[in-house]
């Protein structure tokens, strides 16, 4: 085979329906040149790098997002006909937090932190002390139970909800 | 030390280094797809589109990058007019036969409905989806991840092959889109390495999904959903 006809035949991607395999490059005959190899090598780093951080910041800003870091507060008591605590979300003191009470792991009740408890402002949590709840049993409970209070946060324009544990769960026997 | 050549065409296989770096450009683009589809929609929800906007921003840089690192002209990628008619040619009976097969299907089972796009939209989204939508697809797909399959494994079944594997891919977990857009992929890569004309395949993945859409029910396509927004409502 001639050169010309070599070459004719590697430089088949000008027409591309020719059979044999395309070549992709002008330099196809040497594979591509240094020059382009390093550029090439670091942009598919460089873009691996940004995709890696991307999610690496999505992540973290979602987490913060949905689980909000900063709710305050304790299951101060619980017994066979209340369960009482506070809770403080911190980045608006002001506001008053909704809280859901579970009972042995299922849902009883939800509400608001809206009732006085003055040692929490007096602690400094908040300018008000109107971050108490309260949830009473009617009737009351009977036999050996765990509470779990946990404050409900809303994010993305109120499309997704989650709750957050308040202090620790509370163990009772309602004798 | 003179380097070897494919048997069938006698043309110099380009060398490892080159091959490799062809693999890691389209895990590259495998990879920000799959963020796209996948972390972005589980972690920024399906109505973020500025959160979708960096990984598709990304890969598109990244692939016109690429083009100039490597020298490739618009035209050796497949925009061009001067073998549409080829790449028509090599498309037409195979579309003409699945557009028959599957008006005759949605036709038997009462589901045959041209006007249907999208769970409503009206017909007039369907010339969009052709001009816009598809070629972009098929740019990705044959105007660059079947180029750089090309590099690494050569022209033929086996590069036409990983071409529609990786598409399927993408396409998961929506099992009979992934099925679809595999046979699709088998076609269109095909084709482009007879004809590289991303036009003429743009168009033809626009008219195939609407007729696909069209003969079968959107529960049975789960309305197209693929990634993490496949298990949404």
């Amino acid at each position: 085979m001639s050169d010309a006809a070599v070459e004719e035949q590697r430089n088949t991607e000008a027409e591309g329906c020719e059979p044999g395999l395309r070549a992709s490059f002008s330099d196809d005959s040497n594979g591509l040149a240094p020059v382009a190899r390093r550029r090439l090598t670091t942009l598919v780093i460089a873009t691996l790098t940004l995709d890696l951080l991307f999610v690496a910041a999505l992540a973290v800003y979602s987490h913060a997002v949905a689980f909000h870091p900063f709710f305050s507060g304790s299951l101060d008591q619980a017994d066979r006909a209340s369960v009482r605590g506070w809770v403080v979300d911190r980045a608006r003191a002001e506001s008053v937090v909704e809280v859901q009470l579970y009972v042995d792991g299922k849902f009883v009740s939800d509400g608001f932190a809206d009732q006085p408890r003055p040692d929490v402002s007096a602690k400094g949590y908040a300018p008000d002390d109107r971050h108490g709840f309260v949830f009473n049993f009617d009737p009351p409970l009977a036999g050996e139970h765990v509470a779990r209070v946990y404050a409900v946060h809303a994010s993305r324009s109120d499309s997704r909800r989650t709750l957050q544990q308040i202090g620790s769960a509370f163990r009772f026997d309602a004798k | 030390m003179k380097r070897p050549t494919n048997p069938q065409t006698e043309i110099l296989i380009p060398p490892s280094e080159d091959r490799a770096l062809a693999a890691w450009e389209v895990v590259t683009v495998v990879a920000s797809v799959l963020i796209a589809e996948w972390v972005v929609f589980a972690l920024a929800g399906d109505n973020n589109p500025l959160a979708l906007a960096f990984p598709v921003t990304t890969v598109l840089v990244f692939m016109l990058l690429s083009h100039r690192a490597r020298g490739e002209s618009a035209r050796e990628v497949g925009w061009r007019l001067d073998n549409f008619g080829e790449a028509a040619r090599l498309l037409a009976l195979p579309m003409f036969t699945v557009i028959i097969l599957f008006a005759c299907i949605g036709w038997y089972n009462s589901n045959l409905n041209f006007t249907r796009w999208s769970g409503g939209q009206s017909i007039l989204g369907v010339p969009l989806l052709s001009l816009l939508w598809g070629p972009l697809q098929q740019y990705a797909l044959q105007g660059f991840i079947n180029r750089r399959t090309q590099i690494i494994m050569g022209k033929g079944w086996a590069s036409v092959f990983t071409v529609a594997a990786i598409f399927a891919l993408l396409h998961l977990p929506n099992p009979w889109l992934a099925l679809a857009t595999f046979a699709g992929g088998l076609l269109w890569a095909y084709v482009y390495q007879r004809a590289p004309n991303i036009i003429a395949l743009g168009i033809s993945h626009g008219l195939l999904t609407w007729v696909l859409i069209s003969s079968v029910p959107p529960a049975a396509l789960h309305n197209l959903r693929v990634g993490f927004k496949f298990f949404g409502q």
